[in-house]
């Protein structure tokens, strides 16, 4: 997933969660304190409400108590008189104050002097006949003003609450009582304030007894005076003198009749506020209770509304800070992020010179600035690797002999400009195919493989050697002579690693050597051709076909045929000499007895021998093996050393020739008793022409070419050659021969 | 010196005057009856007619040199047994293999043989000794 996605999901999560737990207890919180406030509300409105009706009953309190005062009521009730005027001010009184239903005074007899009524005045009617009245009529004589609960007027039928207050004489001293003025409030007065609050507030007011006096629902109306309510829990707890507010069953609520019902329960569950009246001042009240219930969906709807949408207006808020936050993180940290994953990205398809841009110093920047150090570093590192890899290939391309590598399971991973010019493979073809499919080595005679070299090296790990006349077969078909070698690539733990075969083009060496050789066979041919007419008809002369010779002619003749040998070995040693250095000469092996040649060559040197009286020591092994050798060549080898042993040793002198056979090689020892080697020549004795001082002194005909071609032949045989000597004392020769012998070369010619 | 006649006819085939008039000049001498070739197609006609005894042949030689001539010989009936002996300075592995092949009695090197040495070689091929 997107760093940007995790980062929104995460968000967004912590955000819906933290929001909806503040959301859940904002709205809690808030819609308690607006219940609270409600609840509040209404109970002061409860309260109002009941100060409102208190203190309109102190005021009827104070009024019946100031009527009380009225000068002419006082005078009528003390002297009598004119009853006219006294009741047309007690007409003007019952709407100056109150209002009242009616309005009388009694005079201390009980009699009704004044009435607002008309029937009732002037009739002298007792206050007795009317109960109520005559009740406050005896309290107020006994001095005190009066007021009653709620009744139904004896006077009027109609509900009220009777006020009375005494009439005194203010004239006397102790104030008299002469009478009684008594009043009905006017009780719509009352349903007015209980009228005044609105519905949906249910407001109710009862009476001590809990019976309903008021209520301003209309259709509680048929309730009025009838039953009580005592037993409902808010008026219970008014009736003990709390106020407060309750929260259960409504009081009232609608039958299917349309007629409000008393319930108990099952209605709407409602908000119940109650108080029970406190009166106002002097006036005590009759312990009234008012309460005001509104079913709590509609009293707390406010607060639940109000709550909703506070919530509901936290949520774009904090969405959009959520947003904001979103937008801030996405620009300081995921962007950051995803350019720098770019920058990775496209150094990892390769553009090694891509850089992170370094924004800020924080750990996204220091990242960024370690991130492209690093990148420095590793594209140091590439280009180093890449140089020397040009390099490398840059000299394979220029070598000019084709060089493949391979894997030990023969696949080609190396093939360079060189093997493709060589063979006619190009690169492509050749690379991860088998070796055997594209270098096809053949033997040039029969055509057969001849790569065996190759497996060899892999096998032994060691270097080998193209087998001589091989030919590669090209792409085209072609073939051309090629040589050279295979090694193997070992690594640091002697692990073969592959194979490097390295082959060139030998045809044009070829055609050198041929030229080369057809050169110097010309040139001995051309040499020897006047040295062979020298040599017969010399020979000729000597042998007197041309005639007698006298001595002179005979002498001169002589040193001619004498020059003329000595000419014709030095050419021939010198085709010899040019065919070693040519490596063109060929070794045939066959079985050859050593001590067979060497009695032959002793044979050859008999004359001289005698002549110098030399003494001949020979020890042949007895387990003397035949060898695989070239029986000309070691003819060479053992003809040089024994006719020098001869030639060098003066007269009474000894030659010693023996063989000897050793674990793996022959020993042949030549010694002799001669003059020696000087220890200034010892170090030259084995190159070309160079003879010592002392024997070119002993016998000036030699050429110096001897030694130089039996080292040759022994090395080439495998074998070692050495020598001891001191001057005028003797040498000795040593030549260590393998026993395996000497191997089959083709050359094109041979040594004489 | 004249000798007396042996009655053997030998023919010399060589491309260099001097030397053959001079090796046969000393069969001569000996008492061969010498015939002489300057090159190997010459040396072939000659050796078609005359059928000598012996052939010495050289190898290097203009107009044909010695082995194409020996091969050619060879077809003939005659040819195809008479005695060949290669006398030449010039000498590989190869011609001599060559030589072998084509039934030459000995092969030797013309430096290295003085006439008269030559000449007795001959005389033992022919069993004249």
């Amino acid at each position: 997933m997107r760093l940007l996605s995790k980062l929104i999901l995460i968000t967004l999560g912590g955000i819906i969660i933290t929001t909806a737990v503040a959301g859940y207890f904002t709205f809690i919180f808030t819609k308690s304190a607006l219940q609270k406030t409600i609840k509040d509300q209404q109970e002061e409105l409860g309260r109002q409400t009941m100060d409102k009706i208190s203190r309109l009953l102190y005021e009827r309190y104070i009024d019946i108590q100031s009527i009380a005062e009225e000068e002419d009521l006082e005078e009528y009730l003390t002297k009598g008189g004119d009853r006219k005027s006294p009741e047309r001010r007690m007409n003007e009184l019952r709407f100056l104050s109150g209002p009242w239903d009616i309005l009388f005074a009694v005079d201390k007899n009980g009699t009704i002097v004044l009435s607002t009524k008309k029937e009732e005045s002037g009739t002298q009617k007792k206050v007795q006949a009317e109960p109520f009245s005559l009740i406050a009529f005896n309290a107020a004589l006994a001095g005190k003003p009066y007021y009653s609960d709620i009744i139904v007027s004896d006077d009027t039928g109609r509900r009220t609450i009777i006020f009375a207050a005494p009439v005194r004489n203010e004239d006397s001293p102790k104030k008299p009582i002469v009478g009684v003025v008594v009043a009905n409030l006017s009780w719509p007065a009352i349903n007015e304030i209980v009228f005044t609050i609105p519905a949906p507030l249910a407001t109710h007011l009862h009476d001590k007894n809990g019976v309903l006096i008021a209520a301003n629902e209309p259709i509680a109306q048929n309730m009025l005076f009838q039953e009580s309510f005592r037993d409902n829990p808010a008026i219970a707890r008014a009736l003990k003198g709390e106020k407060g507010f309750i929260i259960g069953p409504g009081m009232t609520h609608k039958s299917g009749s349309g007629q409000a019902m008393k319930t108990d329960d099952a209605s709407p569950e409602s908000l119940i506020s109650f108080l029970q009246e406190d009166g106002y001042l002097g006036f005590r009240g009759n312990g009234w209770i008012l309460s005001i219930e509104t079913p709590t969906d509609i009293a707390f709807a406010p607060a639940t509304d109000t709550a909703w949408n506070i919530v509901l207006l936290m949520f774009p808020i904090i969405l959009f800070s959520a947003a904001l936050t979103m937008a801030f993180l996405n620009r300081f940290i995921v962007r950051p992020v995803t350019d720098f994953t770019e920058v990775t990205n496209v150094i990892a398809e390769g553009d090694l010179t891509k850089r992170a841009e370094i924004k800020s110093k924080d750990e996204i920047g220091k990242l960024a600035k370690s991130f492209n150090t690093m990148a420095d570093r590793v594209q140091d590192s590439f280009n180093i690797l890449r140089t020397d890899k040009d390099r490398i290939e840059t000299l394979m391309e220029s070598i000019g002999d084709g060089v493949m590598a391979i894997e030990p399971d023969g696949k080609i991973i190396l093939w360079n400009k060189a093997a493709h010019d060589i063979s006619g493979w190009p690169k492509e073809e050749a690379l991860g195919k088998n070796f055997h499919d594209i270098l096809k080595l053949v033997r040039e005679n029969d055509k057969k493989d001849n790569s065996g070299f190759i497996d060899t090296a892999m096998k032994t790990k060691t270097a080998q050697t193209m087998a001589n006349h091989t030919a590669l077969v090209r792409k085209d078909g072609k073939e051309i002579p090629v040589g050279d070698s295979a090694a193997p690539i070992l690594d640091a733990n002697g692990v073969l690693q592959g194979i490097i075969v390295v082959f060139r083009d030998v045809t044009e060496e070829r055609i050198i050597d041929k030229a080369k050789e057809e050169f110097v066979s010309i040139a001995s041919h051309q040499l020897r051709t006047p040295l062979t007419a020298i040599k017969g008809y010399a020979g000729m002369l000597l042998d007197q076909d041309a005639g007698p010779l006298n001595e002179k002619q005979n002498e001169y003749l002589r040193e001619i045929k004498i020059g003329n040998d000595r000419m014709i070995g030095l050419v021939t040693a010198l085709l010899n000499v040019s065919r070693i250095d040519l490596g063109v000469f060929a070794i045939e092996p066959q079985q050859v007895n050593f001590e067979e040649i060497a009695k032959e060559i002793f044979k050859e040197l008999a004359e001289e021998i005698s002549v110098k009286n030399l003494h001949i020591e020979t020890d042949y092994d007895k387990n003397l093996p035949e060898i695989n050798a070239d029986a000309k060549l070691i003819r060479i080898i053992l003809y040089n050393l024994l006719a020098n042993a001869v030639k060098y040793t003066p007269s009474k002198g000894f030659v010693s020739f023996r063989i000897q056979k050793q674990n793996h090689h022959l020993t042949i020892t030549v010694a002799d008793s001669g003059y020696g080697i000087p220890k200034d020549a010892q170090s030259k004795i084995f190159t070309k022409l160079f003879r010592a001082d002392n024997a070119r002194q002993k016998d000036p005909n030699g050429n110096g070419l001897g030694l130089y071609i039996v080292k040759a032949i022994v090395e080439a045989s495998d074998g070692k050659i050495w020598f001891e000597s001191e001057e005028n004392k003797g040498t000795t020769f040593y030549i260590s021969f393998p026993l395996g012998g000497m191997k089959k070369r083709e050359g094109t010619r041979m040594l004489q | 010196m004249q000798t007396k006649p042996l009655n053997k006819k030998i023919l010399i085939i060589e491309d260099e005057i001097s030397i053959l008039n001079g090796i046969a000049d000393k069969f001569a001498f000996v008492g061969f009856s010498a015939l002489k070739a300057g090159n190997g197609e010459e040396g072939l006609v000659r050796a078609l007619k005359e059928h000598p005894d012996l052939i010495l042949l050289d190898y290097r030689m203009p107009n044909m040199d010695g082995l194409t001539m020996l091969s050619r010989l060879r077809e003939d009936s005659w040819g195809s047994g008479a005695r060949v002996i290669m006398w030449s300075n010039s000498h590989s592995a190869g011609t001599i293999e060559r030589a072998k092949k084509l039934g030459v009695l000995d092969f030797l090197v013309k430096s290295d043989w003085e006439f008269k040495n030559v000449v007795e070689k001959v005389k033992e091929v022919l069993n004249m000794n």
